[in-house]
């Protein structure tokens, strides 16, 4: 037998309270001069014996009583084979073990999440028997299977067998970790699956699964012979501030033509109380101006900003941290920048014009190359014509511009397609030489290409002024609160589009002010890339849009947002694996990855179309990864995912709703692990029996001590 | 305990007085007045003869004088006497049981002294013999209207003290008494019941009418007691712990063995036996026990 509250067997004392009240008791009495004391004497001779048997039966049911209800209390268990192996199932246990970056917190006893999950998990190999089979699964936004085999071997080795679940600093997936549990299960469908998954249970991670996989993962579990039952043990994070850097960015606008560009920083209290402390700006190990003092009530968050100057950084290697607290992980966030790298823009152009102010690209180029005198050079520009397009490597390029390109050929789309999908962003702006079949043909493709939609004829008239939408992308919104609106942007000619070919992808983010509020800009996310359509030119024939001060800033950011959507490769979150597209002639052939906590790797890449396609996912650690070939290096920042700041935990009911029709049991992991095996019908609950029994014991106690009186 | 003048209760004496008091035997003294003493008692003296006249009773033709003379003559008494009654109360510490002013000695005292009114009322001679383990404290039957004052004064005077020693009491004052009394005895009869019946017998043997009222508490018969008591003997330092419920059936049990032992023997020593609970009115069971003294029911 084992008890889900052993701390309760402590109340086993109280069955000694009957007996102590008896004693008290004796102590506890009227006194009475009385008179007929020989007949009370003659009584009690003859009843002696006959009394304290009756008193002795009726102390120990009231003991045997209390006993019970003090057993009760401890919620014992009946274990054994006889109980889990009923019905002749095999039962087979996984342990499903959360190492992902929250579980470094520190819990109230001042150990991490980890150790307490490990401790855990080593408990409930421990206290279940029964099991045929037991298999432990680390899991962040990856899995790891640990151990497989004989549930006794693990709980006879458990310290050890646990102590190899390292800590990673990834994204939590419990939905991951649920598939690789049914992936095993479904090795033995005959087996009856319990998975007791130890965690933190944080509401993002379950969340940013979606329906459709967690739909998915529901069908694989009712498709087994006996569905799983998941039990999830709850860790708790300590109750306090929780400082977070949540987000670390330079903006776009503000390097160009900025002396000092700016580092925009983001800090949220997810802890329970107020947070104070400093956020500093470092490269490397040293520190940028001065830190800035950070004071959020909970749950509240504040954006910061830090002048950078250019000429003091010596690294690259920026990094925003706020003081410390109980979960360090997510107090340092990392953003690698070169201020000689560029954002590289190929501009296609499709309709070159003698005269400047006609000429989409004169246009462009004036404003997204900076004056001479700016310090940050942002943007490099190259210029080519349509039919160079399919002859170009696109991959050194982050943005490439299509103005007023008349047609377009398979290949050419396909180079596009391929730039795309890997991350590119092209931006499409139309003109008086579109033809709108060809590119509803080969662009649109029936929504297989990156063109948002099909488009009908271009139209003329009354100039008409351009607006942001409600739901408009980030940049408008961004430029919003700085107070600048795309108003006085007026547009006298533009192409309509066929609205109902816009699909989920696609999102439009300006509008004309006609009556049909026809589209002025509309993105769509296509691979890894993202294609924006302006519906108009870019010259200044058909809108002031180039000229415009906020129509520039909203094309200079846009562009930008590119180079953003590029450097993802170089800024992602711990977990994610960093691929980078190397050029043939920048490698020799062998690649050295150096990263935090003197990481050293060594990745081997073969050529694949002109360049090395390196991946490497061993990004387990929060902090800069540094990829070497040859003289070339390239810098990638792994930061803790913000999501995992975040310790709002998930509740009970909406994983049943995320998972219906699967038992699903959330309890303490302070618990025993075995409070879900009785939820689940795996083991007896003995407490129902004894407090039934207790409660019989107290009503044959009455019906005894009348009886006993009746019969005297 | 009251003040002299309570222990005459008027209601006791009114309702007692309605009853016709008729004696079951006329030993050899009448009562002046109506009515004969319902108690025993042979207490007069022969003063003459006369000639016997139409309408006197026959049974006190001297038949002896008959014989000789042929003559019939009245026997002619010079001064009926009054029987003498001795009203024995006990006045052990076992008496004392009950609520202040309402113990089994307060109604052992009162029942006397309506006792002691009622027979000089009838010119009876009353006298008190209050006993306990410290002796016999006897007060001598008088037919003075002043014994009622010296009774109720003695019964006052006296508070309930010392063990029960019964058997000797009334062995002494079996002794004491002249022959034909009418001993009234009235206690708990909380001793050993074998000397206690041996001592009313040899009353009895001594020719005195023997009365035995047993005065007890409702407790004593009910046991009304619910939780854990410590039970300390009033006379004895004996003392017990027990859980009154546990022992109520087997205590009335030999509770009720004893009461109907002693109501037995007394039935056999043609004692009257008459069972008095304090908590019910003196008068009502005073009344009860001259009624069916009268009609000849008692015993």
């Amino acid at each position: 037998m084992s008890f889900l509250n052993p701390f309760w067997l402590f109340a086993l004392v109280t069955v000694s309270i009957p007996i102590i009240i008896h004693l008290l008791n004796r102590f506890r009495h009227r006194t009475i001069d009385w008179a007929a004391m020989d007949f009370l004497l003659r009584a009690m001779s003859k009843q002696r014996r006959r009394l304290q048997m009756e008193t002795l039966i009726l102390l120990v049911i009231r003991t045997a009583a209390v006993l019970a209800i003090a057993l009760a209390m401890a919620r014992p268990l009946a274990t054994g084979a006889a109980r889990l192996v009923a019905g002749g199932i095999q039962r087979r246990l996984a342990v499903l073990v959360d190492v992902s970056a929250s579980m470094s917190a520190q819990s109230a006893a001042g150990r991490t999440l980890l150790n307490e999950a490990r401790e855990a998990g080593r408990l409930t190999v421990e206290h279940v028997s029964g099991c045929r089979e037991a298999e432990l699964i680390a899991f962040d936004s990856r899995c790891q299977t640990i151990f497989r085999g004989s549930p006794s071997h693990l709980a006879a080795q458990g310290e050890n067998i646990f102590a190899r679940i390292g800590q990673s600093y990834g994204e939590g997936r419990p939905a991951r970790a649920i598939q690789e549990a049914l992936t095993h299960a479904e090795e033995s469908p005959e087996s009856a699956y319990t998975l007791v998954m130890v965690t933190d249970a944080q509401r993002s991670n379950w969340t940013s699964t979606s329906k459709a996989d967690w739909d998915a993962i529901a069908r694989r579990a009712h498709a087994l012979k006996n569905t799983p039952a998941l039990v999830v043990l709850v860790e708790k994070a300590a109750k306090n501030e929780n400082l977070a850097v949540t987000e670390m960015s330079i903006p776009g606008w503000s390097l160009m033509g900025a002396e000092s560009p700016l580092v925009h920083a983001q800090v949220a209290n997810f802890g329970s109380t107020a947070g104070r402390g400093q956020l500093s700006l470092y490269d490397g190990e040293a520190l940028m101006g001065r830190p800035l003092s950070v004071s959020l009530a909970a749950g509240e968050s504040a954006d910061f900003e830090f002048p950078l100057s250019l000429d003091q950084i010596k690294t690259g290697r920026l990094a925003c941290q706020v003081e410390g607290d109980a979960f360090k992980a997510d107090n340092r966030r990392c953003f690698p920048y070169d201020p000689e790298s560029k954002i590289q823009i190929l501009l296609v152009n499709g309709a070159p014009d003698p005269v400047p102010s006609n000429d989409a690209v004169f246009r462009l180029k004036t404003l997204l190359v900076p004056e001479e005198t700016a310090t940050a050079k942002a943007t490099a520009v190259r210029t080519i014509s349509p039919s160079e397009l399919s002859k170009t490597d696109l991959s050194r390029y982050q943005s490439v511009v299509l103005a007023n390109v008349a047609a377009f050929s398979p290949a050419d789309a396909e180079t596009l397609t391929a730039f795309l999908r890997a991350g590119g962003q092209a931006v499409i702006f139309l003109g008086d030489r579109v033809n709108p079949d060809n590119y509803n043909k080969v662009l649109y493709a029936q929504g297989n290409g990156p063109l948002p939609c099909e488009l009908r004829a271009a139209r003329s008239g009354d100039p008409v002024r351009m607006q942001a939408r409600k739901s408009s992308g980030e940049i408008l919104q961004r430029l919003d609160s700085f107070g600048i609106g795309l108003e006085s942007v007026s547009t006298r000619s533009f192409f309509e589009v066929k609205s109902e070919t816009i699909d989920k992808s696609s999102v439009i983010v300006a509008e004309y002010g006609d009556d049909h509020a026809s589209p002025a800009v509309i993105q769509k996310s296509f691979g890894r890339g993202m294609a924006v359509l302006f519906t108009a030119s870019a010259d200044a024939r058909w809108s002031n849009l180039p000229l415009d001060p906020s129509g520039a800033v909203f094309l200079y950011e846009t562009i930008a947002q590119a180079a953003a959507t590029s450097n993802a490769t170089k800024l992602l979150d711990v977990g994610r694996p960093i691929e980078i597209d190397w050029p043939l002639e920048e490698a020799d052939g062998a690649f050295t990855v150096t990263g935090p906590e003197d990481l050293k790797s060594t990745l081997h890449a073969k050529p694949q179309g002109g360049r090395y396609r390196l991946i490497f996912e061993d990004t387990t650690r929060p902090g800069f990864y540094e990829i070497r070939s040859g003289t070339k290096t390239s810098l990638v920042a792994a930061n803790v995912s913000a999501a995992e700041s975040d310790p709002a935990p998930i509740g009970a009911r909406q994983i049943e709703a995320m998972l219906p029709g699967l038992p699903v049991k959330l309890i303490d992991a302070s618990e025993s692990t075995e409070a879900a095996m009785v939820a689940e019908g795996e083991m007896g609950a003995l407490w129902p029996a004894l407090i039934a029994l207790a409660a019989a014991l107290f009503i044959l106690e009455l019906a005894l001590a009348q009886h006993f009186s009746r019969i005297r | 305990m009251s003040r002299a003048q309570d222990l005459i209760q008027p209601d006791v004496i009114a309702r007692a007085s309605r009853l016709e008091l008729v004696a079951r035997e006329t030993v050899e003294g009448f009562i002046s007045g109506l009515h004969r003493s319902p108690f025993h008692g042979l207490s007069v003296e022969f003063s003459q003869h006369r000639n016997y006249a139409y309408g006197d009773d026959l049974k006190h033709l001297d038949w002896k004088v008959f014989g000789k003379t042929d003559r019939f003559y009245i026997k002619e008494y010079e001064k009926e006497t009054n029987v003498r009654v001795y009203i024995a109360v006990d006045a052990s510490r076992s008496m004392a049981y009950g609520p202040p002013g309402a113990t089994k000695y307060d109604y052992a005292s009162r029942l006397a002294a309506c006792l002691a009114y009622l027979m000089l009322r009838q010119q009876d001679a009353p006298g008190l013999a209050l006993f306990n383990a410290a002796g016999l404290r006897l007060t001598p039957p008088r037919t003075s209207a002043a014994q009622i004052h010296n009774i109720a004064h003695a019964l006052v005077a006296c508070a309930p003290e010392g063990l029960t020693d019964l058997p000797s009491a009334l062995t002494r004052l079996a002794a004491e008494a002249h022959q034909k009394s009418v001993v009234v005895v009235i206690s708990d009869f909380f001793a050993q019941i074998e000397p206690v019946v041996a001592a009313l017998r040899e009353l009895r043997q001594r020719r005195h009418d023997t009365i035995v009222f047993q005065v007890i508490d409702a407790d004593e018969t009910e046991f009304p007691f619910h939780h854990l008591t410590r039970f300390c003997d009033m006379e004895t330092t004996r003392r017990v712990l027990v859980e009154p419920h546990f022992l109520r059936a087997s205590y009335m049990r030999e509770f009720g063995s004893f009461m109907e032992t002693l109501r037995t023997e007394c039935l056999n020593a043609r004692i009257d036996h008459r069972t008095l609970v304090t908590r019910e009115p003196l008068s009502v069971g005073l009344a009860s026990y001259l009624a069916s003294r009268r009609s000849g029911g008692a015993r």
